[in-house]
C-alpha cells in the first residue's frame, strides 16, 4: 500500500498565487459557458421542483445557489478594505432542514476598526394555492449579540418557513481587515450544494496566495485582468505620495478569479476523522505582499518573516524577548538547581503544569500579559506554553515555541506560514544536546511527552533557523499489556491475579479519570467492567498521581465457573476480548485516521481446574493485515495440567486510505470472531 | 425579653464578620465523604416595596481537593429585571489567610447563551482563582436588585451532593406590613422573627450538615432535605400588577399578560373555518387545527425583557411562523377559540427532573408553557413546540405533573395525563436464522407505544436515515454489523404508537469453535446489573410503569444438537416480574421473555435484594445456549 500520509501531502493542497500581470488594457474575452441555473431574487412556482441525483430520503435541505464575491474599495486610512458580498438559495425539504433558515454572521472587530453588515435581506417563498408567496425578513428581527471584545454576531432566523419553503437571503459585510478574506466552503454538512460560485476582483498592490482542497472538481476556473479606480482617503501604506487626509485616486489593474463547483454531495461526518476541515471543498487566501507603486513589502511570505513578525508582537515574542527579572520571585521558589540543567527544566515545566488551568481556548498567542496570567493562574494554551517558556529562559534553558495546529483543528502545510491554520503553541527545549517538546497544559503529562491532539504533522520551530518539524502518529505507538494468572487454591477454588500495564495515552486518560470521580469510583467501574464469574478483590492501582511512570493495575479474583458444573465453557480473554468491531460503517471514502498505532498484548498462564480436562481448544491463527502493516496473533497451546495463550493485536501505523478500509474492517471482524471462541471443559468422571 | 434577642443576632452578626476560615476549625464529622465544605452561606433578601428588593448573598467554600474545585467558581446570571450591583471574591490558604482578591470590574463577564434561542439578554458575570493548593477557602460576595418581583430564592442548604455544610442562614428583612408568604419543607423549622422599627426580620439558621453522596434511583434532593421557599403575596413585575397568595390569583397575572394577545389575522381566521366546518367532533376540530399549527409554525426561542413571561401576538406568529413556547400556544389557542373551542394556555415544568409542586404554596414552579383542551373526562394536552407529536399526547417531557391552567376566570392548578404499564409497552418478534460460520440474519419487528415509543419516535422524525444507522451500530449490541432494513411506522394518538421493522446480518454473531456453536439467543434486551451499595441511605423510587414482551424464534444449522440449554427464569417480587423461557423444536430455538416495572418506593434496607434481582436478570438476559456438531 501507498503512504497515505505522503499522498494527503501531494493530494491535497494546490498553491497557486494571483498576480496581475503589471500590463495595462487586456480586453478579456468571458466565454461564459457556465451560467448559474438560477435568477437569484426571481422565484417563480417551477423553481420550486429542484431534480437532482443527490437528493435522496436522506436530505434535509438543498443548497440550490450560494454565490460569494470579494471586491475592494478604498477607504479612509489610507488602504483598501474588502467587500464581501454573498447570496443564497436553500430548499427547506423537511423539518429537520429549519435550521438552515437560522443564520448567524461572525463579526470582528478591535480598538480601530469593525466590520459592518450592510444590505441584509431575505424573502422566504411558499406556494399557497398555486402562487408564490413572499415573506420578507425585518430589520427588527435581526439581532446583534457581543461575544466578547473583538467578535460580535449577527442572528436572524427567516420567516415564514415551512417544510417545501425556497428561502433566499443576501448580505454584504465591508471589513478593513484586508489580511484575513474569507474562506469559502464548496461542500456542506446539511445538504448537497447544486452550484457553488467564488469571484474575487484583487487589486494590484495586494498579492494573496490561495489554497484549494478537496475531493471534487471544479466546473469553472478561471482567472482574468480587470481594471478599477480606488478613492482612498488619509495616509498609510501610500505615504510617499499623499499628506494626512487627502484624497487620492488610484487605478489599478485587478486579478480576477472564478471558482465554481456544481452538484457537491453532502458531507458526512464519519468516525476516525480527525477532523472535515479536512476533506470539505474549499478555498483559503493568504495576504503575502502588498506594493504601495514604488516597492513591494512582503506581508507574510516564508517562515523568517512570519517569525520575525511573531517575535516583535506584544502578545507572542515581546515576552520571550524580554529580561523578565520579575519571573525570579517565583522561580527562586521552584528550581535550587543549577540553571540550564534538566532537572531544573523538569521542575519548572511541573510547576507550570500543576499551578496554571488551561481554560481550553486553543489560542496561539497571550490574551493579556503573562503577569496577568500569573495573576490568574490561568489562560489560554498560548498563555500557559509561553509562560513556559519565559521562565526556561530565565533560567538559561534554552526554550523556543513551536506553532502547531490540533488534529480536530485541520491540517497546516509545511511551506506556507498560513497563521489562521495554526492553533497551538508547545516550547521545545535542547539539554545536553537532546530535543524535549513540552506542553504545560494537560495535567499528568509527563516532561518531554505530547498529548494526542499535537500528532497533527506539520509544526514549526519560532526561532531564527525556522525548523520545521513534523509529528506523526504513525510513529507512535500505544503498548497495552494485560497478564493473567490462574491457579487451583488448596481448597480446590479457581483463583488468580490479573495485572495491566496500560500504554502512556490510556494511562494519562486513566490519571485524569481519578482524579476527576476519584479511586473509589474507578475501582467500582473496573469491578463491573469484569464477567460475573469472576469475583474480584484487592485492586491495587499503581502510578496514577505520577506524570511520568504509566498506570498500572493489579488485582486477585476468584472464578465461580466451575463450581458444580459437569461442562465449562471458559472464554479465555476473560473480558479482554474485543468485543465491537470499531468500523461500524459497511462502506466508507475518506482515510481512517487514528491517533496513534497499537500493540496490545494479552497473555494468559492457566492451571487446568482440579477434576476437568479439556473437550476443546480453539485453534491458534496467525494472521497479517496488508502484508505488513498490522498483525493478530492468537496462539494457544495446552497441555493435562496447563494452558498457554498469548494473544496480540498490531497496527504499525495509524493513518489508512480510504481504499483499505474493507481491509480494515474485515480484519477486526476476523478479531472479534476470533476472540469470542472458548474452551470447553469437562468434569473427570 | 426582645431586646435581648436583638443583641444575640447583632453578636452572631459580628462574629461572622471577624470569620476566620482556616481548615482547622472544620469539626471533624464534615470532612467524611465531602469534597468541599460549605463554610458559610447567608442569602439576605431585603424587600423595599412590592416590585423592589435587594438580594445579598455570600458564600464561603473550602475546597477539600481535586473534585471540589467544580464547586470553587462564580457564576451569576442577570439582566434588566435583576440587576447585579456588587460582586468580589476572596481566596484564602488553609490557615485562612488570604492570598488574592478579585472585584466586580476584574470578573469575566459574557452574554449568556442558552444554546437554543436565537436572542436574550441575560449575561453572566463569572471568575474562578483557579488555584490548586488543597485544601483553600474562597469566598464571593453578591448583591442583586430586583427591579420587579414574583419569586424570591429558595433555601436549601444541602441542595447537591459531595459538600457538608458548616452554617447556612437565610435571612428576610421587609416592612412590617409586607405579607411574606413562606412554606417549610422536608422538616425545615420555624424562622426566628423579630421587629425593629418599621422593618421585620425573618431568619432561619441551620448547622454542621454532612455530605450526601448520590444514590441510583433515589428522589431529588429536593425532596429529601430541608427547604423554605418564600413568595410575595401581591407583587409587580414588568409593569404588571398581581397576587401569587392562590393559584386562581396567580392565573390572573399571567391572564392579564396574555390579554389582547389572541387576535388573529382575517386570512387565518378564514383558514381555521375552512378547515373545521365540515368537522363535526370536537377532537376532529382539535386535530385539524393542531395539524395546521405543526404544518405551519416552528419553534424559535427570543428572550427579551418582559418577553421571558409574555408571548408575542398571535399575529406575530401568524406572519413569520415562527415563536417560543409561550407565542405558539398562545397562537394555538387563538385557533382554538376561533373555531369555538374553549382552550387555555397551561404553565407548566418541561423536562424529565421536574420539581415537586406544593399545591398550598403557589409559585413559579415553571418553565414551559402548552395549550390545553379542558374536556369533561379527559383534557386534551397539546405541545405546540413540535411539529411532530400526536395531539394530546404529554409523554415524559410534560406528563404525570402539575400545570397552572389559565382561565377566563382565573389560574387552577390540573393534572397532566398519567401513563400506565399498558400505555408504555414494547412488544417485539424476532425470526432469525445462523448459519455453519455463526453468521445471524433477523427480522426484528417492534410495536411500542406511549413512553416507550419516544426514542423511536425521534429517531424517525429528528435524524436522517444514515445518522439513524450509526445510533443503532451504537445501540444494538451486536460485534459487526449491517443494517440491511430499516423502517418505521407511526400511529398517531393520545398513546401513540410506533412500529419498526429492521433487518440485520451480523457476521459471526454465533461464536464457533471446532465442533461447538454457541450463540446468545437474546439479541437485544438486555438489563444491566447495579452497583452495590453496602450503605444505601435513601428509598429506592421507581419513575416509570412499563412492559416489554419480547419473542425470538431463531433457527440453527442443520447437524447440531443441544449441550446445553439455558435454564427458565421467572421472577416475581415487589420490584417487579420477569420472565425468561427456551424451548428447542428440531434445529429452532423459541425464546419468550417478559418484563414489567411499576411506579413504586421501597425503603433503603431493600437495595440489596434488588441488586440480587437486577444480577439475575442480567445473567439470565445473556445465557447461551450451547449446541455440538453431530456425529
Amino acid at each position: 500500500m501507498r503512504s497515505v500520509q505522503r499522498s494527503i501531502q501531494t493530494n491535497f493542497f494546490r498553491y497557486k498565487i494571483l498576480l496581475p500581470l503589471l500590463v495595462f488594457f487586456i480586453t478579456l474575452t468571458c466565454t461564459a459557458q457556465d451560467k448559474a441555473p438560477v435568477n437569484f431574487g426571481k422565484i417563480k412556482a417551477e423553481d420550486f421542483n429542484i431534480s437532482s441525483e443527490l437528493i435522496d430520503s436522506n436530505t434535509n435541505a438543498v443548497i440550490v445557489f450560494d454565490k460569494g464575491d470579494i471586491s475592494f474599495e478604498g477607504n479612509k486610512t489610507g488602504w483598501f478594505s474588502y467587500i464581501f458580498k454573498r447570496s443564497r438559495r436553500i430548499k427547506v425539504i423537511n423539518k429537520k432542514g429549519f435550521d438552515m433558515a437560522t443564520v448567524e454572521l461572525l463579526l470582528y472587530k478591535n480598538e480601530d476598526s469593525k466590520e459592518t453588515v450592510e444590505k441584509l435581506s431575505g424573502i422566504t417563498y411558499n406556494i399557497e394555492n398555486g402562487a408564490v408567496i413572499e415573506s420578507k425578513l425585518n430589520d427588527k428581527d435581526i439581532f446583534e449579540e457581543k461575544t466578547d471584545k473583538n467578535h460580535f454576531s449577527k442572528k436572524f432566523t427567516m420567516p415564514g418557513v415551512k417544510e417545501g419553503s425556497v428561502i433566499e437571503y443576501s448580505y454584504t459585510i465591508k471589513s478593513d481587515f484586508e489580511f484575513n478574506l474569507p474562506e469559502w466552503d464548496f461542500q456542506s454538512t446539511v445538504g448537497p450544494t447544486l452550484w457553488s460560485e467564488y469571484n474575487v476582483a484583487i487589486p494590484g498592490l495586494l498579492h494573496y496566495m490561495n489554497f484549494w482542497q478537496g475531493y471534487h472538481k471544479f466546473a469553472t476556473e478561471k482567472s482574468g485582468e480587470g481594471f478599477k479606480t480606488y478613492s482612498i482617503i488619509g495616509k498609510k501604506a501610500l505615504d510617499s505620495y499623499i499628506n494626512r487626509d487627502e484624497s487620492i485616486t488610484v487605478s489599478s489593474l485587478t486579478a480576477t478569479h472564478q471558482w465554481v463547483m456544481k452538484d457537491v454531495p453532502v458531507f458526512y461526518v464519519e468516525n476516525y476523522i480527525c477532523s472535515p476541515v479536512n476533506f470539505i471543498d474549499k478555498i483559503s487566501f493568504q495576504l503575502y505582499k502588498t506594493y504601495d507603486g514604488e516597492d513591494f513589502h512582503d506581508v507574510f511570505s516564508t517562515w523568517g518573516k512570519v517569525t520575525e513578525q511573531l517575535m516583535k508582537r506584544e502578545d507572542f515574542g515581546k515576552y520571550l524577548n524580554d529580561e523578565n527579572g520579575w519571573l525570579d520571585k517565583i522561580l527562586n521558589q521552584v528550581v535550587n538547581e543549577h540553571d540550564g540543567t534538566l532537572e531544573a527544566a523538569k521542575k519548572i515545566y511541573y510547576h507550570v503544569q500543576k499551578n496554571y488551568t488551561c481554560t481550553n481556548s486553543y489560542n496561539k498567542y497571550i490574551k493579556t500579559s503573562l503577569e496577568d496570567v500569573v495573576k490568574k493562574k490561568s489562560g489560554t494554551v498560548g498563555d500557559i506554553n509561553l509562560l513556559l517558556i519565559a521562565m526556561l529562559n530565565r533560567k538559561n534553558i534554552q526554550a523556543l515555541p513551536v506553532l502547531l495546529s490540533t488534529r480536530e483543528f485541520g491540517r497546516n502545510p509545511k511551506d506556507y506560514p498560513l497563521m489562521e491554520r495554526l492553533n497551538y503553541v508547545i516550547g521545545k527545549v535542547k539539554i545536553n544536546s537532546t530535543d524535549y517538546y513540552l506542553d504545560a497544559t494537560t495535567p499528568f503529562l509527563a516532561f518531554g511527552k505530547l498529548p494526542s491532539k499535537c500528532y497533527n504533522g506539520n509544526a514549526r520551530v519560532i526561532s531564527n533557523d525556522t525548523t520545521a518539524l513534523y509529528f506523526d502518529p504513525d510513529l507512535l505507538t500505544e503498548i497495552n499489556v494485560v497478564s493473567i494468572f490462574i491457579t487451583n487454591n488448596e481448597k480446590n477454588e479457581v483463583e488468580g491475579n490479573y495485572t495491566s500495564n496500560m500504554g502512556f495515552f490510556e494511562s494519562l486518560e486513566t490519571k485524569n479519570k481519578i482524579a476527576a470521580s476519584g479511586l473509589n469510583e474507578y475501582k467500582t467501574n473496573l469491578k463491573q467492567s469484569f464477567p460475573e464469574e469472576m469475583q474480584i478483590s484487592n485492586i491495587q492501582v499503581d502510578s496514577f498521581q505520577q506524570a511520568e511512570e504509566p498506570v498500572s493495575v493489579k488485582l486477585d479474583f476468584k472464578l465461580s465457573s466451575f463450581e458444580n458444573a459437569d461442562i465449562v465453557y471458559f472464554n479465555p480473554l476473560m473480558g479482554e476480548a474485543i468485543k465491537k468491531n470499531p468500523f461500524y460503517a459497511a462502506e466508507r471514502m475518506y482515510p481512517v485516521e487514528m491517533p496513534f498505532a497499537t500493540d496490545n498484548v494479552y497473555v494468559l498462564n492457566m492451571e487446568i481446574p482440579k477434576g476437568y480436562k479439556i473437550d476443546e481448544l480453539p485453534k491458534s491463527v496467525h494472521i497479517n493485515l496488508n502484508e505488513n502493516e498490522g498483525v493478530f496473533e492468537y496462539l494457544i497451546s495446552a497441555d493435562v495440567n496447563a494452558i498457554q495463550m498469548r494473544c496480540r493485536i498490531l497496527l504499525k501505523k495509524a493513518n489508512f486510505a480510504g481504499e483499505d478500509y474493507r481491509t480494515l474492517r474485515d480484519f477486526y471482524t476476523f478479531i472479534v470472531k476470533k476472540e469470542a471462541e472458548q474452551i470447553v471443559f469437562k468434569k473427570i468422571k | 425579653m426582645k431586646l435581648r434577642f436583638v443583641i444575640i443576632q447583632l453578636l452572631i452578626t459580628s462574629v461572622a464578620v471577624a470569620q476566620n476560615y482556616s481548615v482547622a476549625l472544620i469539626p471533624d464529622s464534615l470532612f467524611k465523604k465531602a469534597d468541599m465544605v460549605q463554610r458559610l452561606e447567608e442569602t439576605r433578601i431585603i424587600i423595599h416595596s412590592l416590585k423592589s428588593a435587594t438580594v445579598q448573598h455570600k458564600v464561603v467554600y473550602t475546597v477539600l481537593n481535586e473534585r471540589g474545585n467544580s464547586f470553587a467558581g462564580y457564576s451569576s446570571l442577570y439582566d434588566n429585571f435583576e440587576k447585579l450591583s456588587e460582586a468580589s471574591g476572596k481566596l484564602f490558604d488553609a490557615n485562612g489567610k488570604q492570598i488574592k482578591s478579585v472585584k466586580k470590574k476584574e470578573m469575566e463577564d459574557v452574554a449568556y447563551n442558552d444554546n437554543f434561542s436565537l436572542a436574550g439578554d441575560g449575561r453572566i458575570k463569572s471568575h474562578n482563582f483557579y488555584y490548586k493548593v488543597y485544601p483553600y477557602t474562597v469566598e464571593y460576595e453578591e448583591e442583586q436588585e430586583f427591579n420587579g418581583i414574583y419569586e424570591f430564592p429558595e433555601w436549601q442548604p444541602v441542595a447537591g451532593y459531595d459538600y457538608a455544610v458548616q452554617s447556612s442562614s437565610y435571612i428576610v428583612e421587609m416592612p412590617v406590613d409586607y405579607k411574606l408568604r413562606y412554606k417549610l419543607i422536608n422538616g425545615a423549622k420555624e424562622p426566628v422573627v423579630t421587629q425593629k422599627g418599621n422593618t421585620k426580620t425573618l431568619t432561619w439558621q441551620a448547622d454542621n450538615i454532612r455530605a450526601i453522596a448520590h444514590e441510583i434511583f433515589q428522589l431529588p434532593l429536593s425532596r429529601l432535605t430541608p427547604m423554605v421557599l418564600t413568595g410575595p403575596d401581591d407583587f409587580e413585575y414588568g409593569g404588571y400588577k398581581g397576587n401569587l397568595s392562590t393559584w386562581d390569583n396567580y392565573g390572573k397575572y399571567y391572564a392579564s399578560l396574555y390579554k389582547g394577545r389572541d387576535v388573529l389575522p382575517d386570512n387565518i381566521k378564514a383558514e381555521v373555518h375552512n378547515l373545521t366546518a365540515a368537522l363535526t367532533g370536537k377532537e376532529e376540530k382539535i386535530k385539524a387545527l393542531y395539524n395546521f399549527l405543526q404544518q405551519n409554525t416552528h419553534y424559535i426561542s427570543i428572550q427579551l425583557g418582559i418577553g421571558g413571561l409574555q408571548p408575542f401576538e398571535a399575529k406575530f406568529v401568524a406572519e413569520k411562523k415562527y415563536g417560543d413556547c409561550k407565542a405558539l400556544s398562545n397562537y394555538m389557542v387563538s385557533l382554538l377559540r376561533e373555531a369555538g373551542i374553549k382552550a387555555y394556555t397551561a404553565v407548566i415544568y418541561g423536562g424529565e427532573n421536574f420539581p415537586y409542586v406544593y399545591e398550598d404554596f403557589p409559585r413559579h414552579y415553571f418553565n414551559h408553557v402548552v395549550a390545553c383542551v379542558p374536556g369533561d373526562k379527559d383534557s386534551m394536552w397539546l405541545e405546540c413546540t413540535s411539529q411532530t407529536e400526536s395531539a394530546g399526547y404529554a409523554g415524559k417531557f410534560t406528563g404525570n405533573r402539575k400545570a397552572l391552567l389559565v382561565t377566563e376566570d382565573g389560574g387552577m392548578l390540573v393534572n397532566t395525563p398519567r401513563y400506565s404499564a399498558n400505555d408504555n409497552l414494547q412488544i417485539r418478534k424476532i425470526t432469525a436464522t445462523i448459519d455453519e460460520n455463526g453468521n445471524l440474519t433477523a427480522d426484528a419487528f417492534t410495536h411500542s407505544t406511549g413512553i416507550q415509543q419516544e426514542q423511536q419516535h425521534q429517531l424517525f422524525h429528528y435524524i436522517n436515515q444514515e445518522e439513524r444507522e450509526k445510533y443503532l451500530n451504537r445501540a444494538l449490541n451486536l460485534p459487526t454489523y449491517k443494517i440491511e432494513k430499516i423502517e418505521y411506522k407511526e400511529t398517531k394518538g393520545i398513546i401513540p404508537a410506533m412500529d419498526e421493522i429492521l433487518k440485520i446480518t451480523s457476521p459471526n454473531y454465533a461464536s464457533v469453535t471446532g465442533k461447538r456453536l454457541f450463540v446468545t439467543p437474546n439479541l437485544f434486551n438486555k438489563e444491566s446489573k447495579l452497583t452495590e451499595d453496602t450503605s444505601r441511605r435513601f428509598d429506592i423510587v421507581f419513575k416509570n410503569n412499563y412492559r416489554d414482551i419480547d419473542s425470538v424464534s431463531m433457527t440453527l444449522p442443520q447437524g447440531y444438537s443441544v449441550e446445553s440449554l439455558p435454564k427458565d427464569v421467572t421472577l416475581k417480587n415487589k420490584f417487579g416480574s420477569y420472565s425468561i423461557s427456551f424451548k428447542v423444536k428440531e434445529n429452532k430455538i423459541e425464546l419468550i421473555r417478559t418484563r414489567e416495572q411499576q411506579e413504586a418506593i421501597f425503603p433503603a434496607s431493600n437495595y440489596s435484594q434488588l441488586v440480587q434481582f437486577f444480577d439475575a436478570m442480567s445473567k439470565a438476559d445473556r445465557s447461551r445456549l450451547v449446541m455440538v456438531k453431530n456425529g
